[in-house]
């Protein structure tokens, strides 16, 4: 009945409420010795659950501060009674002497004795913690009721502060005032010396040394900046090393080269971070690396990089190794990496300046040329044509020299730079800044002139990519070009000359390099170049609407001549090179007398090109035209005894056409001088002269005879056909001389400068116009500022020049000035 | 319910464990009982037994962990709370209510007046009388109660019941009829008490293990089912008993039984003269008075600040 709602049950025995008192002291007995057990590494044979149970009843009956009190002595008491004296033994005495005096001890002495020191103090250390732990595991109900409720340190923390207080911080010996910290910090710091000698020490047993006294504070709050290990020995470490390395760099400053200061500083480097991971502690890694970069680096990197062995000799020697050990020094210490900046743009400028010099030297070097315009003899003359050659051999020299620097300075900043983009900006501005030097007013012709020679003749038998590199390197320069009005002007001239002659090895490769300006420089500055390329394909267009038109009019004459135009769009062309060396202005330039044949030729083209677009006029531009003509030479006796006629087709020029057709009509033994010459055909003189050199000067092109036969041509020179020609070839070309793009003339020069000048000023009046009618009314310093920024692209305006272009349109009332402002102000007139 | 599913089945596996000692790798023994018990079970919910394990002195060596001084049946509960993460007690299995009382506030007068003719007498002493009455036989003839009173059986298991005085007229009569039969054995204290009312000590004594050995779960766990048993239990020498456990077995530092305690006895303090059980009790367990005197100083205080009663000191 009563069964199954729980079962009844016997109780133990309760014990008394108030009774159960424990018996400290007797407790207390069995507990310590069983700590002293613990402490001889004899734990085994205690119950772990007895000597709990123990505390804890203690605990329980409100006694554990009296426990925590006796544990605090006994393990007071062990510390100072049997762990100092073991350290003690430990302390051999030249250990205690050489703190003072080194010299009486051998280093591996010192190393041994230092070594035993430190296994003696890691010894007791570990065991310490060892013990404490296992005290604090029996101890811990007090821990978690007793100091948690009493806000007491738990009683391993408190046994770590005994440790630092009763060992580390006791005397040397009874008669020392010296503590046991200051010798560890001392043989530590000491072992560290001899790893810094290259001696091999124990990496393991200093850690764990170190360790120790980060596991240590310097006060009782355990708070993190008083670590024993910040507090005492990291601040000995770092001016301990702040002493060794200044002393290590002056040493070196004295004894090595830049390039091995280096080598040794960036080891040095290493070496102090390794040691951090291996030996101390990661924390101390930045602050030393700090100590080793303010002392090897900071105070000596200018000395260094100015050294003989310094920068520039490294530059020189393409020691690329050793420019990335020195960035990497500069770039510690200062992320604009200024000194190594300084000293590759001052090698930079140096070297550039040598080149614009030997560029300079080879062009004049050729006996000093007499000016153009003096009427000199032939003789002046022909050394003055060989002058412009070598002119224009130093003028692709001097690209080549430069793109030669360049692709130095591109492979150091490359392997030795990092590709910093501070130094790469620094490259670029001490390039631009040679390449535009004031001293040297050539670039931009040159590199033109650069270009030009690839276009005619160095990219033959190359392979696309080899092009494209070509390509590359020019716009590379072209880049650094400030006056890209200068360049365009020059680039236009040569332009001019390969289209129109057919000089370019490949018009693809043409309009890819016009493709390349464009990405570079923007379609504003490609565009009249575009335009010549247009007037090129609808010329060709032109020619064979032309020849169909011809075709269509009736049958074949045999006779007939075929003819290939070019219509060239007056404003796009460069005309001051297609009429010639400035000697004559166009207009009043003499119409060349064509051959009947030919002038028919041509007033057909007339009339059909008239009937498509009404209203424009032809200039003929016989200077730049091209003739092939069919030569048939009388019969002369062959090697085998036989006759024969030989026929030839030769191209010449078209001045060189009109001559030659002149001796058609003339019986064979007669002559005509050159006077006679000009009168008929009305060709320029200049140009008949040169003509007249290639005709009958020149040994393989001997058309003509000359009498009497010399280099020279004069008005009284009678010229006959030449019967007993030798040709090797069926096919000749009569080249005139100095048909082909070179260096300009001193001469030449300040009227393309002029010229520019002269657009110059149109071009800035136009940006001052265009500028004040948005503006309304401006400060003069102001529009002066917008105007060279709006023309940044395409050069570089004089303030002069702007001031004058200013005062210019204020006389023409485009502009006026305010009267009464407080600063020099101008107003737009509409 | 996949999740539930699978939980179970973990309950399960943990249970049988510890039932049939698989990979058991440590002992506990008490008083010749006998645990076989896994270290890992052990040591991750307790860092007692993982300083056991870890200080390599005796239990170490021999492999058992022998607590001498506990009550086997306490610790039962505590390894199988390591187990299943809950312990249950014999009656947590039992329904219905486990006593009986009449709510006398409900009670009314003409019943009142009717107890007190058939028992012969005045009106605080039919009180006290029934009082005993119920509180001795109800828990150990609820079956019979039950019967005579079906509603009974819809109150949940471990609660007091109390039904008003219409209601409770046939229970009071089957309790005379059951105390005029035992008369003769019905000396109060000599009684044996019924299992239930033996709960609260139970709970306090786990309460009190799981500090030693630091199981702050169970503590937890324990703490809230020592209040439970505590609302069930009305005075009596169980109840001394469990406090007496309550105020000796943690340190004074711990209040969370001592406090609900106090709080019981100020709740109850109406019936404070009626019984000597309860005012021995305050005599004897140090601290008890202090408490209840506290607890009530913290309502007045709470009402005076107008706010809910602080159990907490302060």
């Amino acid at each position: 009945m009563i069964a199954g709602r729980g079962r009844q049950r016997i109780r133990p025995p309760r014990r008394g409420l108030h009774g159960d008192e424990v018996d400290f002291e007797n407790t207390w007995v069995t507990i310590e010795a069983a700590f002293r057990e613990i402490h001889t590494k004899n734990a085994s044979r205690l119950s772990y659950e007895e000597l709990y149970r123990h505390a804890y009843r203690i605990v329980l009956k409100k006694k554990g501060e009296q426990l925590y009190k006796n544990v605090h002595d006994f393990e007071k008491g062990w510390l100072s009674r049997e762990v100092r004296g073991d350290i003690q033994q430990l302390l051999s005495p030249n250990l205690l002497a050489h703190a003072q005096s080194v010299a009486s001890t051998t280093a591996n002495e010192r190393r041994v004795s230092g070594e035993k020191f430190l296994k003696g103090l890691k010894q007791a250390w570990g065991d310490h913690q060892v013990c404490m732990s296992m005290l604090a595991d029996v101890l811990m109900y007090m821990d978690r009721v007793y100091c948690q409720d009493h806000r007491r340190p738990s009683i391993y923390t408190t046994a770590m502060v005994l440790f630092r207080d009763e060992i580390l911080k006791s005397p040397l010996s009874a008669t020392e005032e010296r503590i046991i910290l200051g010798l560890l910090n001392h043989v530590i710091l000491e072992q560290i010396q001899m790893e810094r000698d290259g001696d091999v020490i124990d990496k393991h047993l200093i850690k764990s040394c170190v360790h120790m006294l980060d596991g240590l504070h310097a006060d009782d709050l355990e708070s993190e900046d008083q670590r024993l290990y910040h507090v005492s020995f990291e601040k000995e470490y770092l001016d301990t090393s702040r002493d060794f390395y200044r002393a290590e760099s002056e040493l070196m400053l004295r004894e090595s080269d830049a390039g091995a200061y280096c080598k040794r500083a960036k080891k040095r480097i290493h070496e102090e971070e390794d040691r951090c991971r291996a030996t101390l502690m990661e924390s101390t890694s930045s602050k030393i690396r700090e100590v080793v970069e303010a002392e090897l680096i900071q105070g000596r990197i200018r000395e260094l990089v100015e050294m003989d062995s310094g920068v520039h000799f490294m530059i020189d020697n393409d020691r690329l190794e050793e420019l990335n050990l020195i960035y990497d020094l500069n770039a510690r210490v200062d992320e604009r990496k200024s000194e190594v900046t300084r000293s590759i743009q001052k090698r930079i400028m140096e070297l550039g300046t040598e080149i614009n010099n030997e560029a300079l030297a080879a062009s004049q070097a050729p006996a000093p040329a007499p000016p153009l315009n003096t009427d000199g003899g032939d003789k002046s003359k022909q050394a003055q044509e060989k002058n412009v050659n070598l002119q224009t051999v130093a003028a692709i020299k001097w690209v080549e020299d430069v793109l030669g620097l360049k692709d130095k300075f591109d492979r150091i900043w490359r392997q030795s730079f990092e590709s910093d983009s501070l130094l790469d900006t620094a490259m670029f501005n001490s390039f631009r800044d040679f390449i535009n030097s004031t001293a040297f007013p050539r670039s931009s012709e040159n590199i033109s002139l650069f270009i030009d020679e690839n276009m005619k003749k160095g990219i033959k038998g190359k392979t696309e990519m080899e092009i494209d590199q070509v390509l590359d390197k020019a716009i590379t320069l072209i880049k650094y070009v400030q006056d890209k009005d200068l360049f365009e002007r020059y680039y236009k001239k040569h332009l001019c000359r390969r289209l129109i002659m057919n000089k370019s090895v490949s018009n693809e490769v043409e309009k890819q390099m016009i493709e390349k300006m464009k990405q570079e420089l923007g379609p504003s500055f490609t565009s009249k170049l575009d335009a010549m390329f247009k007037d090129m394909s609808i010329s060709a267009d032109l020619t064979s609407g032309y020849k169909r038109h011809v075709e269509g009019l009736g049958d074949r004459d045999p006779k007939r001549i075929d003819l290939s135009i070019s219509v060239l769009t007056k404003m796009t062309w460069p005309m001051e090179s297609i009429n010639g060396s400035g000697e004559s202005q166009e207009g009043n330039r003499p119409k060349c007398n064509f051959p009947p044949a030919v002038e028919k030729v041509r007033r057909g083209f007339e009339q059909y090109y008239a009937e498509k677009h009404s209203g424009r006029e032809l200039t003929w531009l016989p200077n730049m035209g091209t003739a092939d003509i069919k030569a048939v030479f009388p019969k002369v006796p062959q090697k085998d005894g036989t006759f024969k006629e030989r026929r030839h087709e030769l191209n010449v020029s078209t001045y060189a056409m009109v001559v030659l057709l002149l001796f058609n009509e003339l019986p064979a033994d007669e002559c005509l001088t050159f006077e006679e010459i000009q009168a008929q055909t009305n060709i320029p003189k200049n140009d008949l002269v040169r003509n007249l050199q290639s005709l009958a000067v020149a040994p393989r092109t001997r058309v003509l005879l000359k009498e009497p036969m010399s280099k020279e041509v004069k008005p009284t020179d009678k010229f006959y056909f030449n019967e007993g020609f030798k040709g090797n070839f069926v096919k000749i070309k009569v080249g005139v001389v100095s048909s082909g793009n070179k260096v300009e003339s001193d001469q030449q020069r300040k009227e393309t400068e002029k010229k520019n000048d002269d657009e110059r000023n149109f071009v800035i009046e136009a940006a001052v116009v265009r500028i004040m009618k948005q503006r309304k009314e401006l400060p003069h310093q102001k529009l002066v500022l917008e105007t060279i920024s709006q023309l940044a692209s395409q050069f570089k305006p004089e303030v002069t020049m702007i001031k004058k272009r200013i005062e210019s349109l204020i006389e023409r009332e485009y502009l006026e000035r305010i009267e009464g402002a407080a600063v020099d102000s101008y107003r737009y007139l509409a | 319910m996949g999740r539930k599913r699978n939980f179970d089945e973990f309950m399960r596996s943990m249970k049988s464990l510890l039932e049939n000692g698989e990979h058991s790798d440590f002992k506990i023994t008490c008083r010749g009982k006998t645990w076989n018990v896994h270290k890992p079970i052990l040591c991750s919910q307790s860092a007692y037994f993982e300083a056991v394990v870890r200080f390599g002195g005796m239990e170490t060596s021999t492999g058992v962990l022998d607590l001498p001084e506990e009550d086997p049946e306490i610790l039962g509960y505590m390894i199988q709370f390591l187990y299943n993460s809950d312990y249950e007690l014999p009656s947590d299995k039992d329904s219905g209510p486990w006593w009986v009382r009449p709510d006398w506030r409900k009670a009314r007068k003409s019943d009142m007046l009717m107890w007190c003719t058939g028992l012969q007498l005045d009106e605080p002493e039919v009180k006290r009388h029934i009082d005993n009455l119920c509180w001795i036989f109800s828990p150990r003839f609820m079956t019979q109660l039950m019967e005579a009173h079906p509603r009974l059986k819809e109150v949940p298991r471990s609660k007091v019941s109390t039904v008003d005085g219409a209601t409770f007229q046939p229970v009071l009569d089957l309790l005379t009829k059951l105390f005029s039969a035992n008369k003769n054995d019905i000396y109060i204290l000599d009684y044996p008490p019924a299992a239930n009312s033996h709960n609260a000590w139970i709970h306090a004594h786990l309460y009190a293990i799981a500090d030693r050995y630091d199981l702050p779960t169970l503590k937890e766990t324990a703490a809230g089912r020592f209040e439970k048993s505590l609302k069930s239990m009305f005075s009596g020498i169980e109840f001394h008993e469990a406090v007496g456990v309550a105020f000796t077995t943690t340190p004074d530092t711990d209040t969370t039984l001592r406090q609900m305690v106090a709080k019981h006895i100020y709740e109850e303090k109406s019936i404070y003269g009626w019984y000597s059980q309860l005012d021995a009790c305050m005599g004897e367990v140090p601290g008890l008075a202090h408490h209840v005197c506290k607890y009530e100083w913290s309502l007045m205080k709470g009402r005076k600040m107008g706010g809910k009663p602080a159990l907490q000191d302060e």
